[in-house]
């Protein structure tokens, strides 16, 4: 639980910042304090595509990530090892979570060596949006978009000078820091430094792996499962002639964390650790009118190196559970441009051109020769667009193709059976067209769809194996999805002045994706194998999203989720097909409901997840049960002229740790056994924790 | 049964020169102990001790679907009748994913590799109620133990469990029945071979005979992603009277490396045939292969056929009668920058002149098991995953005479998930 001295220290640390801050203002005069204004008008309202935008400025203890920030939105899932810090994978409209594409300002971070982004990995301190592209994603975020994409976009500078601080704390040794400036001018700033850590030693219901047996459950304590991390950002940006503009940002991230294991009793770790950096280097330089009053460029520049090291010296019962010490690194470095140009006042081509090199090396410390041959891979896209407005701008109608192509290469050549025996190059190219459509009916009814074609490369460790336990698949396709949704946006702003801010907004979208040549981590005999599964994997669903907003004082809203996925046509696991995919539920509502009233506001959350089957074969009985988590929180500030925020918030309200887990089988019909609440490959997840934030923001 | 002094001093100081690398005396070789003659009476009045097993006429198969996608895995638990191969699926479809089968005095055992337990049910009792135990203890955590092999010892409550994660002095548990809630109650320690760095001999199959539990030991590498054999395998006899591995001679070195399995030589239980991997990872190099060893003068009688001539590594050996034995082996070929895992299949030999027969299945990406029933007249083979080109043989559990040339027929039994492991009771 929250620690009081972490409190005190917490407190005491924030009022010696606010003090600081005030003499600055009298030392600089008059600074007017101003509200944390809106986040720009995204991409939400006029978009085809279904898409959700989050505002991450919001400090808190208990936010160390994106993770922690998108998890009760419409076609979001979140999947985490538990308690904060911990890895956590994310799956729109159900798909797998290699199948998200995650883009910080239009750099990819899904790179060829791994397939899943770890949003853990993801601070928030530097971002001002999150934006959740459930369907057909943008043009240019559509490269390996095949589940949908998150686009993660940095603060900017803003006119005047802005210091942001905050400290927090929280259970489980959660504990963070972050301070922030912003300035704006024709020189703009944004800069930001946050640190967040816990110990993560929460208390967890331990079955000690025996699910009939009860007289050794016991509760336990996590192990293994701190965290630290912090984050750099800094964004410059500074105009050009001509309204031109060009902008540098450099993002950098540290974490050191524990790796707990399993947790069952006697299958945790003590030393087991892992190391991530990463370096983003990234600049733009945008011009209109470069080629003629209506053609507008832009030109994007990254570098990206990232480095992961893995420790487990006594080979402690985590990863293989053998002895291990890996150093593996990624070095990335692309370049994009785009081209626009307006055709009269209703039409806007798009352009896009994109390239991108990515180096893998992998290293195993303790074993040389078993080492994979680093990896490389050559990307580039060729993308145009059309922005075309119809019947007084009231239709919007985007088609758009983009070309794709990929070069990978394992060296020196590698040959498995039967299938590419030439050597290790893997090339593929593959175009992706797409259509979205939006339709402004009235003044409050907005009808828009979008349908596309696209695909997903395999990693180059599902290429060419780990060089341990995923073997080596020169030959896998590429995954390719038919997306498509349809949904309507209802508007409803009364002009009463006596309801002035109230606002109503009510959508739903149908959704459906076929996926073809699903890759999966499948066994034989020796170890896994990236596999194409033969038939498809289909999705169908519907998102109801509800958002209230009453005046000042009353906010709520209601995401639902449901999902009916079916495996179809193939059969590569015995029974599977005709079956719903294990893990991803059919049913998955969050909701949130906030009064205000002054400088003081308090909020109650409800996230419910219905059952998720365990096994591809839906075996009766064998099945995680519904669960429902409930927070709860207050705030006060900003009081005045002094621009602190306190805000206190419980989650897990009711310390739901033990679930009752199906017994399946004909010998436990009806039968329940004791079992904690888990989430992704059963680990456990924490019970009730509270986390405390002082925040300086003006 | 009668001991031998000299033999029990000669073989202690080659345990203490195994364990400790050092002894008064030189060191005696097998060939030396195999002079000396056997610690133990194993005439075949001997053997076979305990109750008589009844006639089989179910196999008992476990199922997997492997985690993946950040789901953990599962397991079922399903009978198939001998006679009319009537599939009972999913009696228990609680038991782990990693897991593993016997059936012994009218019990089915299965172990949970992840998790360190053993379940017993009696299927007497429609399965019901099974019994729940760890296979470990308050200091050495049976989570890690990863238990390979378990077997009931006649005549008593007790069950001897192979712990394939554990260091030399806990590679073997004993387990009393009648206390479950103790785990493991006595810890067998196993000779450490010299060269194996990690101190996990790799305790794996076991096999009773003549008041002996006989355990393959494996002795491999796991200090790398290979799981390099560090030398020959072993076959370490446990005395079931002393709890204790036997004194006289109990440390039979093989001519092959990383023995798995084992199966009778005819219809006595102390002349078996060994299935040695090898080198499992690297195309057959002649480290490996079916080995014939005689438990009574508790020595190896040499490779049948190697691995090499098999063109694969044998992970199992069922045989039906002393000239016709089936091998479910792993085909890897000859690769560069690394050699190539091909896939499983499942082919014939007589063990008698040590030829190949031929093939039995295609190849699979997944074999799980070939195994000849109890009254030798059936093969089942446990198809997990097919060859993912081919996509054959398909997912299932084929049954075929046991002649040595039927291959597998069109269509396998749906036993619910992949097939694992199986037993017959």
């Amino acid at each position: 639980m929250l620690d009081r001295r972490t409190i005190l220290l917490t407190i005491g640390a924030l009022l010696a910042l606010a003090t600081a801050r005030a003499r600055a203002q009298i030392k600089l005069g008059t600074v007017e304090v101003e509200a944390e204004r809106e986040v720009e008008e995204g991409p939400e309202v006029d978009a085809p595509a279904a898409v959700t935008v989050i505002d991450a400025r919001r400090p808190s203890a208990r936010v160390s990530s994106v993770a922690d920030l998108i998890e009760r939105e419409a076609g979001v899932q979140v999947r985490s090892t538990g308690g904060l810090g911990a890895f956590t994978s994310v799956s729109i409209r159900g798909s797998d979570p290699t199948q998200v594409a995650v883009f910080l300002d239009g750099v990819p971070l899904q790179h060829a060596a791994s397939a899943v982004v770890d949003l853990s990995q993801l601070p928030v301190g530097g971002l001002e949006r999150i934006e959740i592209y459930r369907g057909v994603p943008p043009l240019e975020l559509s490269s390996q978009a095949i589940g949908g994409a998150i686009h993660l976009v940095s603060r900017r500078g803003r006119p005047g000078a802005h210091l942001r601080a905050a400290i927090g704390g929280g259970s489980f040794g959660a504990r963070s820091a972050s301070v922030g400036y912003a300035s704006g001018g024709r020189l703009s700033v944004d800069a930001s430094a946050a640190y967040h850590g816990a110990r993560g030693d929460f208390t967890y219901y331990d079955y000690s792996g025996t699910l009939i047996d009860h007289t050794d459950d016991h509760p336990a304590s996590r192990r293994n499962n701190a965290f630290d991390q912090v984050a750099l950002d800094v964004t410059l940006g500074s105009a050009l002639a001509r309204r031109g503009r060009v902008s540098i940002g450099s993002h950098g991230f540290l974490k050191i964390q524990g790796v707990p294991g399993r947790g069952t009793d006697g299958a945790g770790s003590r030393d087991a650790r892992l190391s991530t950096g990463r370096l983003i280097l990234d600049g733009s330089v945008e011009q209109p009118g470069i080629l003629g009053p209506a053609i507008d460029l832009r030109i994007d520049a990254h570098l990206v190196y990232g480095r992961t090291l893995f420790s487990n010296a006594r080979g402690e019962p985590v990863g293989s559970y053998l002895p291990a010490s890996t150093d593996s690194a990624t070095i990335a470095a692309g370049l994009r441009g785009r081209l626009q140009a307006a055709v009269g006042a209703h039409e806007l081509w798009t352009l896009f051109a994109s390239a991108e090199v990515e180096h893998f090396r992998p290293d195993d410390l303790l074993y040389p020769r078993g080492n994979p041959a680093p990896s490389t891979r050559v990307r580039a896209a060729l993308a145009v667009g059309d922005d075309v407005r119809l019947l007084h701008d009231r239709l919007a109608l985007t088609p758009a193709l983009r070309l794709d192509a990929a070069l990978s290469h394992l060296s020196p050549g590698l040959d498995v059976r039967g299938q590419q025996e030439s050597g290790a190059n893997s090339a593929s190219a593959f175009a992706s067209p797409r259509l979205g459509a939006r339709y402004r009916a009235t003044s409050w009814l907005t009808v828009r769809g979008s349908a596309g074609y696209l695909q997903r490369l395999p990693t180059a460790i599902e290429l060419f194996g780990d060089g341990a336990f995923i073997l080596p698949r020169p030959s896998l396709r590429p995954e390719t999805a038919l997306s498509g949704d349809l949904g309507a946006r209802l508007e409803f702003a009364p002009r009463s002045p006596t309801l002035s801010a109230t606002r109503v907004t009510l959508e739903g979208n149908l959704f459906s994706r076929q996926i073809s040549d699903y890759i999966a981590l499948v066994p034989s005999s020796h170890a896994l194998a990236a596999q194409n599964l033969p038939g498809e994997v289909r999705f169908l669903g519907v998102e109801a999203i509800a958002r209230l907003r009453v005046a000042t004082w009353l906010t709520a809203s209601l995401d639902y989720t449901f999902l009916h996925t079916l495996a179809a046509g193939g059969d590569l696991a015995a029974n599977t097909d005709g079956k719903e995919l294990p893990g991803v539920p059919r049913h998955r509502v969050g909701g949130r409901v906030q009064l205000a009233g002054g400088p003081f506001s308090c909020f109650y959350e409800a996230l419910r997840t219905g059952d998720v089957w365990r096994d591809p074969q839906n075996s009766d009985g064998n099945f995680i049960p519904a669960r429902t988590l409930h927070a709860l929180g207050a705030a006060a500030g900003p009081f005045g002229r002094l621009p602190l925020t306190l805000t206190v918030e419980v989650r897990n309200l009711a310390d739901l740790r033990v679930v009752d887990l199906p017994l399946g089988g004909l010998i436990h019909v009806g039968e329940t056994t004791p079992y904690p609440l888990v989430d992704r490959y059963d680990y456990p997840l924490p019970g009730r924790a509270l986390y405390a934030t002082l925040a300086l923001q003006n | 049964m009668t001991r031998n002094t000299t033999t029990t001093l000669a073989a202690t100081c080659t345990f203490a020169l195994l364990a400790a690398s050092g002894c008064g005396t030189p060191a005696m070789t097998a060939a030396d102990m195999a002079k000396i003659g056997p610690a133990v009476d194993l005439a075949p009045e001997n053997l076979d001790i305990g109750t008589p097993v009844p006639v089989a006429t179910n196999a008992v198969v476990t199922t997997v679907a492997f985690g993946s996608m950040g789901n953990p895995g599962s397991g079922h638990l399903t009978t198939v009748g001998l006679t009319d191969q009537k599939v009972t699926k999913a009696i228990d479809t609680s038991i782990g994913s990693d897991n593993f089968v016997r059936a012994e005095g009218g019990k089915v055992l299965v172990l949970d590799h992840t998790n360190g337990t053993l379940r017993v049910y009696d299927p007497k009792a429609g399965f019901k109620a099974p019994v729940e135990i760890k296979t470990g203890d308050m200091t050495q955590k049976a989570a890690t133990s990863n238990p390979h092999d378990v077997a009931l010892v006649p005549a008593s409550s007790k069950a001897l469990v192979t712990l394939y994660g554990n260091d030399a002095a806990h590679a073997v548990g004993l387990i009393d029945l009648a206390t479950p809630a103790m785990g493991v109650v006595k810890w067998i320690a196993l000779p450490q071979a010299m060269k194996d760095p990690d101190g996990k001999p790799e305790a794996s199959e076991i096999h009773l005979c003549g008041g002996f539990a006989f355990v393959t030991v494996q002795d491999l590498d796991e200090t790398n992603f290979a799981f390099t054999p560090t030398g020959p395998g072993r076959i370490i006899a446990i005395d079931l009277a002393k709890d204790a591995v036997d004194t006289t001679m109990g440390v039979i070195t093989l001519m092959g490396a990383n023995p798995n399995g084992f199966s009778r030589d005819g219809t006595g239980c102390d002349i078996v045939l060994t299935a040695d991997a090898g080198s499992q990872f690297k195309a057959p190099d002649g480290g490996g292969g079916i080995e014939r060893v005689d438990l009574t003068l508790r020595k190896s009688l040499g490779m049948v056929i190697k691995d090499s001539d098999l063109k694969g590594h044998p992970r199992e050996i069922s045989a039906k009668s002393k000239t016709l034995a089936y091998a479910n082996l792993t085909l890897i070929e000859k690769g560069a920058p690394m050699d190539k895992f091909i896939g499983n299949q499942v082919v014939a030999i007589d063990p008698s002149t040590g030829k190949l027969l031929g093939t039995i299945s295609q190849v699979g990406s997944f074999i799980a098991f070939a195994q000849v029933s109890p009254d030798k007249s059936q093969l089942f083979v446990g198809v997990h995953d097919p060859d993912f080109v081919t996509m054959m043989p398909k997912i299932g559990v084929y049954v075929v005479p046991a002649d040595g040339t039927t291959k597998l027929g069109a269509t396998p039994l749906d036993i619910g998930q992949g097939p694992y492991a199986i037993a017959f009771y």
